[in-house]
């Protein structure tokens, strides 16, 4: 079983008896409300996707599949082209990628997840280091960390950061939730 | 229960819900539960487990009986020796309120009677709720769809509570003087003065009582301070409230008395939920005392709700009304410290203008900005009715595809 929270884009579970795979995960929380997970999902038989709302401590029946570690080398068209330590290549079709596209960058380390023999989709690590590309000048006086502002990386995403942050500084993020966690150490 | 697979009566109600704090969340819970059956006729089945706290709400409730009727709500308590002989059917629909999470012998029946199944949520102003409200998804071990109900304040939530005669009463009540001053003094009140402004006062105990004080006695105008019974005595005594002769205990008042005072009054300072709303509904200038969380996670929340409450206001009134609130709600906390300065005579800046007194014959006032956000979500279908909306149409889906 694993718990919601650990459930991300890429992650394969079961939904109403069916291998469901998880292609966009988002993280929302706030007062006292429970911490709730939205998933897009695709039914691995039926090949429809659905999407859902869950609190971060449901717990879901994941399927154990098998990983092999790639790096990510290039797109093909429709399809993003892994490779193994072996230099074996695997391709992935954009749409079993959705979620994981927004961190996706040249040689970046992932997994990729197996289903019933052939590649199916790609996980990648929790915690991640990225550059901010652009953000707002850092605020003087402010290192509490509670004034945040947005910051865009590479790929596109923004997230929340806290105001000193800079552009051209790199820092963690947990791909989870897409909060920031912290200044990368140098 | 659960026929709904058989017929096309209305749907019948089930709404769990575990007694947290105060009254707070049995205090949304009885009120959807009476919403839904005085106006929508329907069968509702409350499940509580703490008739001792109820009973401050319902006093005519028993104590002892394990299931009994009142006002036409059922009230089963939430025992699972009792539920396991009570609680022999699902309803058509079965509410989870604020992830009081189910007895698993419940969960076994919901996973054959397949009823509609919600988890009713908090309110929240924030844009996400808009897109993971009653979002049908597949329980994980159930295989049941449960959707996650996110009252709200625009059309894409499940709305506010708002019974149907309630603005009816409201406008009636407010249009007669002498109503007002009868139910006043009935609650050992003082009477209405014109050009007073009377603020009633419902807060967590670690609000910042003193500037409340200080600034009631610096006003221009004069102020009067109505505390409710929901602020623990000592905090009161520390703070030093009850000496000064502007401020009047309230006694204990029902939901429908509450609402009577929040019409009375000039100001109303709420907290939680249940009350937020209600000083909604009553059309008057408001300060929310959210509920306070640790690593100050409800103060997104808080300014996602003042961004939408002062949005009729100009932008150097909206900015004075966002500092005092968040001053309201940060103040207290040793650790924090308030980054805008506040309208040092806010009292009167809520009691006057940019918030004018104008109501008509009322003489107690209210701000044209209120009104429109309270009109605004007055134009709105009330919670009750998306909800009882959303339940037909899972029922006749399931109907629908049900062999």
């Amino acid at each position: 079983m694993k718990y919601a929270q650990d459930v991300r884009a890429g992650s394969v579970v079961i939904l109403k008896g069916a291998p469901t795979l998880v292609t966009k995960a988002e993280f929302h929380k706030s007062g006292r409300n429970a911490s709730v997970m939205k998933y897009k999902f695709r039914n691995l038989v039926t090949g429809t996707t659905s999407e859902g709302t869950y609190k971060i401590d449901e717990r879901f029946d994941d399927v154990i599949l098998d990983r092999t570690d790639v790096t990510y080398s290039y797109k093909d068209g429709d399809n993003y082209v892994f490779m193994d330590q072996e230099f074996n290549q695997y391709e992935i079709s954009q749409e079993f990628l959705e979620d994981t596209l927004k961190y996706l960058e040249d040689q970046m380390q992932c997994q990729i997840v197996f289903y019933d023999g052939s590649p199916l989709s790609v996980e990648i690590p929790t915690k991640i280091v990225r550059e901010i590309v652009y953000t707002e000048p850092a605020a003087k006086g402010d290192t509490t960390g509670k004034v945040m502002k947005l910051a865009r990386l590479g790929t596109g995403l923004e997230i929340s950061v806290p105001a000193f942050i800079n552009t051209g500084e790199k820092i963690e993020i947990d791909t989870r939730t897409d909060e920031y966690v912290s200044r990368a150490k140098s | 229960m659960n026929q709904h697979s058989a017929s096309s009566h209305p749907p019948s109600i089930d709404l769990f819900c575990r007694v947290i704090d105060f009254l707070g969340d049995i205090g949304v819970c009885l009120r959807l539960a009476r919403h839904l059956h005085r106006d929508f006729n329907l069968d509702v089945r409350l499940i509580v487990d703490d008739f001792k706290t109820l009973a401050r709400l319902v006093p005519t409730i028993d104590l002892m009986a394990a299931s009994q009727i009142i006002d036409g709500v059922t009230i089963l308590k939430w025992d699972l020796n009792i539920l396991h002989i009570h609680y022999q059917n699902t309803a058509d629909v079965v509410i989870e309120a604020f992830a009081c999470t189910l007895p698993d012998f419940v969960i076994q029946m919901i996973k054959s009677a397949r009823p509609v199944w919600l988890d009713l949520e908090y309110l929240s102003a924030e844009a996400w709720v808009e897109e993971c409200h009653a979002l049908p998804s597949p329980h994980p071990t159930t295989g049941v769809d449960k959707s996650l109900f996110f009252p709200g304040f625009t059309e894409k939530t499940g709305g506010l509570t708002r019974e149907r005669l309630l603005i009816p009463h409201r406008d009636s009540f407010l249009n007669d003087r002498l109503a007002q001053n009868r139910w006043r003094e009935q609650h050992q009140l003082p009477p209405i003065q014109e050009g007073t402004t009377d603020i009633s006062l419902f807060c967590y105990n670690n609000a910042p009582f003193h500037t409340l004080i200080s600034a009631a006695q610096a006003s221009t105008r004069p102020v009067r301070l109505f505390v409710t019974n929901g602020i623990d005595q000592s905090a009161l005594e520390q703070a030093g409230i009850l000496n000064h002769p502007f401020v009047f205990r309230v006694p204990f008042l029902s939901q429908d008395d509450y609402d009577h005072l929040l019409w009375t009054c000039t100001v109303n300072f709420v907290r939680g939920e249940d009350s937020l709303v209600r000083a909604i509904w009553a059309g008057k200038p408001l300060v929310w005392h959210i509920y306070p969380q640790e690593q100050q996670a409800h103060m997104v929340k808080l300014r996602a709700f003042l961004e939408r409450y002062t949005a009729h206001l100009s932008p150097e009134h909206a900015r004075a009304l966002e500092n005092f609130t968040i001053m309201w709600n940060l103040r207290g906390r040793e650790e924090e410290d308030v980054a805008s300065p506040v309208d040092p005579d806010w009292v009167a800046m809520l009691g006057s203008s940019p918030l004018p007194l104008d109501v008509p014959n009322s003489g107690v006032g209210s701000s044209r900005e209120m009104q429109t956000l309270s009109m605004n979500l007055i134009a709105q279908t009330d919670l009750g009715t998306r909800l009882v909306n959303f339940a037909r149409q899972q029922i006749d889906l399931e109907r629908r595809t049900t062999p």
